[in-house]
């Protein structure tokens, strides 16, 4: 041990190798794997392919801004999931096509496209606020406060979808200019495109970079997470700030919500189940600390990447989705085996 | 803004007058009645033993608490105070005793925090920075704005709390026992600054239980016991003894180490190296032999050495290179429990994470270790009225001041919870006791208890390694004294070789030659 700790320090390059290996490791295995993959399946680094997992990797990344934040302040969002299900159909309802037999509203009025997204995203939001709410006032853990959301949030889907004598089927028909924001591109050449989702996600990146990195809201997030009380009597409003990540988590679940019925053009109650742990495992894989106060965009992007490339991956290598379990399970524990290497306790 | 603009000229506050205040928490009355005031330009100790609810007064000035009863005044003007952001903006400032900054940001982040900025909702650290330095300047505090928190040392963290204060405009600043983790030199460089404080028209509340230092800075001083005021005096009107005297209760005797010659060799220490928490080298190549019924004392700054090496003393830190032997048994890589059989007893510094387990009865936390030894323990099974009739022994011989056997220790003072600690500790008659900050956080009757106890130890033959951020401590048990700067032991003294002033040299790095010089 003495004798590795020598050889390391006596050769800056190898150091300097070994620092940037364990900072961005998550960084070069993702990397590794889409090299790897590329090489047995060169269809993999198609265009197509490329663009397809970044659309997937689209709505995944606005959730886990919402989460990741959250997870800053040494809390957690178990109702992320339920409250993308919950936006996702509350956008679909009120973008079906007027033609379409099975309308969950049959006389519903035509609406310019952006007035139901809003409205999709003010209903994430007052669930965020709601969670924001009970977490910064009622002192609830967050962990509890929001698995009762999450399972509030699924009662209020079900009885917002399930209207007798329609059932709860699932609303589809949606407006081929709502579907066209998910699936539609500006087009480069060739096969290479721009798809909107992309750009959004893009700008929600931005936005969420600049937040967290160059405001005073962003600096206050980090400084609860990983010291409430020198917050406190530094003079940071720690309810209000708690409150404000809540609903901005929550506005961002909106957004993702009505960008995945756009996607899959459809909508039903069960979607979005489990995403909040996908979108928490993506977090931690991009270095985000669950201790609070420790994590960056770039880290939770990465994460986001690293999860969707690994499973167009296996798809790629026809491995059984089963398979996909296992590695996803492997990579969420050893990413964080590795990452917490940085700030652990030498004893 | 508004900070910027105050603070450029000399920032006052009116006068504070608190009135009345009474605070209760769950079964104390931590406050009660308490009048208390402050005038401008003027340093106003308080004084008192832990627990005497100093810190709970000030922590309702500063808006931490609401009080039950009784108000708060400025310039005759009662101000209600919700929260720190409004003792803030009333121009009140507050140095913890715990400091509060945020690790992971830099110093220029950490000042800012909560605070109005220029480019909102943007922070301006550009202009944060050339505030803090022009401030770093003005009272003479070095600190590099750019840094991140982890890396300062603790004189430098106190520092940016002293620049937090200021950059908010706050023209009255409460300092919670500031001098705990300095230097002598490091206290010298504080008074210094706080006399520019007071210059530039700041007023100042001192909290300390250090009557020396209560002497040498303040103009008043208000003396709490059991949550009420005894008295206020003019510092220059009133004697140390009278002090103490109002500050315990009654008299209370210093100390004194009769003269012993040692015996042999108990713990041997050589070319000892251990890493820190941050990876890097916290100990190199210490040598130390501690014999038989004596104490020395390890002194230096918070952070030198001194608590990675108790902790491979007591088996809790891996040490990388060396050998340590107790009573001529290799313990280098000895479990806690063949540490506990060699004769080694351990009183850690963090005696909350590392003594005790909060939610557990004292009875429970006497036996942590003990309970599976005979005659305790039969086979799998647990003699309960031996186990009981022990902890009811050490509560009583170590006059820990206890409800029952059964309270959570979580209840008990932190007096008490040492004496706990230590009456466990001593309970196995061991060879060596390392005793890490025995007194930290203790009142001044449990400290000289503990006092007593160390040295009636030492008469008995164990040998002790004290480890104490209280150079007056060290200097007043130690048999020899060892000094700690950067890992290494840069001088051993005998006692009455050195002075106050050439061992706070030392701790600050000046070789033992040079240092014993002046």
């Amino acid at each position: 041990m003495a004798n590795a700790a020598t050889l390391d320090s006596d050769n800056p390059l190898l150091r300097s190798v070994r620092e940037f290996a364990t900072k961005r490791a998550i960084l070069l295995v993702l990397i590794v794997l889409v090299l790897l993959t590329g090489i047995f399946e060169p269809n993999f680094l198609s265009w197509d392919n490329l663009i397809n997992v970044l659309m997937i990797t689209s709505v995944y990344v606005i959730i886990a801004f919402g989460e990741g934040p959250i997870l800053l302040t040494k809390g957690v969002d178990l109702s992320a999931g339920r409250v993308v299900g919950l936006t996702a159909c509350v956008a679909a309802s009120m973008l079906q096509r007027a033609n379409y037999e099975d309308r969950i509203f049959p006389n519903f009025p035509a609406m310019p496209l952006l007035v139901p997204i809003a409205i999709a995203i003010v209903a994430g939001l007052v669930v965020g606020l709601i969670n924001g709410s009970i977490v910064a006032h009622l002192k609830v853990p967050p962990f509890i406060t929001t698995l009762g959301t999450m399972v509030i949030a699924y009662g209020v889907v079900s009885l917002y979808v399930d209207r007798p004598p329609r059932g709860a089927a699932p609303i589809g028909g949606l407006r081929d200019d709502f579907t066209n924001i998910a699936n539609g591109a500006i087009p480069i050449s060739g096969n290479l495109r721009i798809p909107f989702i992309v750009i959004i996600a893009a700008a929600v990146f931005v936005f969420m970079w600049v937040l967290l990195n160059r405001t005073r809201l962003g600096k206050n997030i980090y400084a609860i997470g990983a010291n409430p009380d020198a917050a406190e009597v530094s003079g940071v409003n720690v309810n209000r700030t708690l409150t404000v990540v809540y609903i901005l988590a929550g506005a961002l679940y909106g957004l993702a919500g009505a960008l995945q019925a756009a996607r899959q053009g459809s909508a039903t109650n069960n979607l979005g189940y489990t995403w909040e742990l996908d979108a928490i495992a993506a977090c931690v894989i991009g270095g985000v600390s669950t201790t609070g106060g420790i994590g960056t965009v770039g880290g939770m992007l990465t994460g986001v990447l690293m999860l969707t490339f690994m499973n167009n991956a296996l798809v790629f290598l026809n491995v059984s989705p089963y398979w996909q379990n296992i590695f996803k399970g492997i990579i969420i524990v050893s990413a964080v085996a590795v990452d917490i290497r940085k700030y652990i306790r030498k004893r | 803004m508004s900070a910027n603009a105050r603070s450029d000229g000399a920032a006052r506050t009116g006068r504070v007058e608190m009135r009345n205040i009474v605070k209760c928490f769950p079964g104390v009355r931590a406050n009660s009645q308490v009048c208390f005031d402050i005038d401008p330009g003027e340093v106003h100790a308080l004084l008192g033993e832990n627990g005497a609810g100093k810190s709970t007064l000030m922590r309702q000035l500063y808006g931490m608490y609401q009080p039950d009863e009784g108000e708060i005044l400025i310039d005759g003007r009662r101000l209600v105070f919700r929260s720190p952001a409004d003792a803030i903006r009333a121009g009140i400032g507050m140095i913890h005793q715990h400091f509060m900054l945020v690790p992971t940001l830099t110093v220029a982040q950490n000042v800012a925090l909560g605070q109005p900025s220029a480019r909102a909702p943007l922070v301006d650290i550009k202009g944060v920075t050339e505030r803090i330095e022009t401030l770093a300047q003005e009272y003479g505090l070095k600190v590099d704005p750019r840094a991140y928190v982890w890396q300062l040392s603790v004189g430098e963290q106190q520092r940016v709390e002293i620049l937090k204060a200021l950059y908010r405009g706050a023209g009255l600043i409460i300092l919670d026992e500031p001098t705990a983790v300095l230097t002598p030199q490091e206290v010298k460089d504080l008074f210094e600054t706080l006399r520019r404080m007071v210059a530039e028209g700041h007023s100042l509340i001192f909290i300390s239980h250090k009557l020396y230092e209560v002497m040498a800075i303040s103009d008043r001083v208000t003396v709490l016991r059991d949550g009420k005021v005894i008295g206020t005096k003019l510092t220059r009107e009133v004697t140390r003894d009278e002090l103490v005297k109002m500050m315990v209760g009654r008299e209370v005797k210093e100390v004194e180490a009769r003269p012993l010659t040692p015996g042999p060799v108990r713990l041997r220490i050589r070319g000892l190296s251990a890493m820190g928490d941050r990876g890097t080298e916290a100990l190199k190549d210490i040598d130390l032999d501690i014999r038989s019924g004596e104490i020395v004392g390890l002194a230096g700054v918070s952070g030198n050495g001194q608590r990675e090496l108790a902790e491979c003393l007591a088996g809790m830190r891996r040490p990388l290179a060396g050998t340590i032997s107790a009573g001529g048994r290799d313990i280098g890589a000895a479990s806690l429990n063949e540490r506990v059989d060699a004769g080694m007893a351990y009183i850690p510094e963090e005696r909350m994470r590392d003594g005790a387990i909060r939610e557990f009865s004292v009875q429970e936390n006497v036996f942590l270790h003990d309970r599976t030894k005979a005659p305790f323990a039969r086979g799998i099974f647990l003699n309960f009225a031996k186990m009981r009739s022990h902890a009811a022994a050490l509560v009583r011989d170590f006059s820990v001041k206890t409800a029952s056997l059964d309270t959570p220790i979580k209840n008990l003072s932190g007096g008490n919870i040492q004496k706990l600690i230590m009456a466990r500790e001593l309970s196995r008659k061991p060879m060596v006791l390392v005793a890490a900050q025995p007194t930290r956080g203790v009142d001044i009757g449990a400290t000289d208890y503990i006092h007593q106890r160390l040295l009636e130890q030492r008469e008995s033959g164990t040998a002790i390694l004290l480890v104490s951020e209280d150079l007056d401590e060290i200097r007043a048990l130690s048999d020899r004294i060892a000094v700690m700067y950067e890992g290494r032991i840069i001088g051993i003294v005998e006692r009455g070789e050195a002075s106050v002033e050439q061992i706070g040299l030392m701790m600050a790095g000046v070789a033992m030659s040079d240092a014993m010089k002046g």
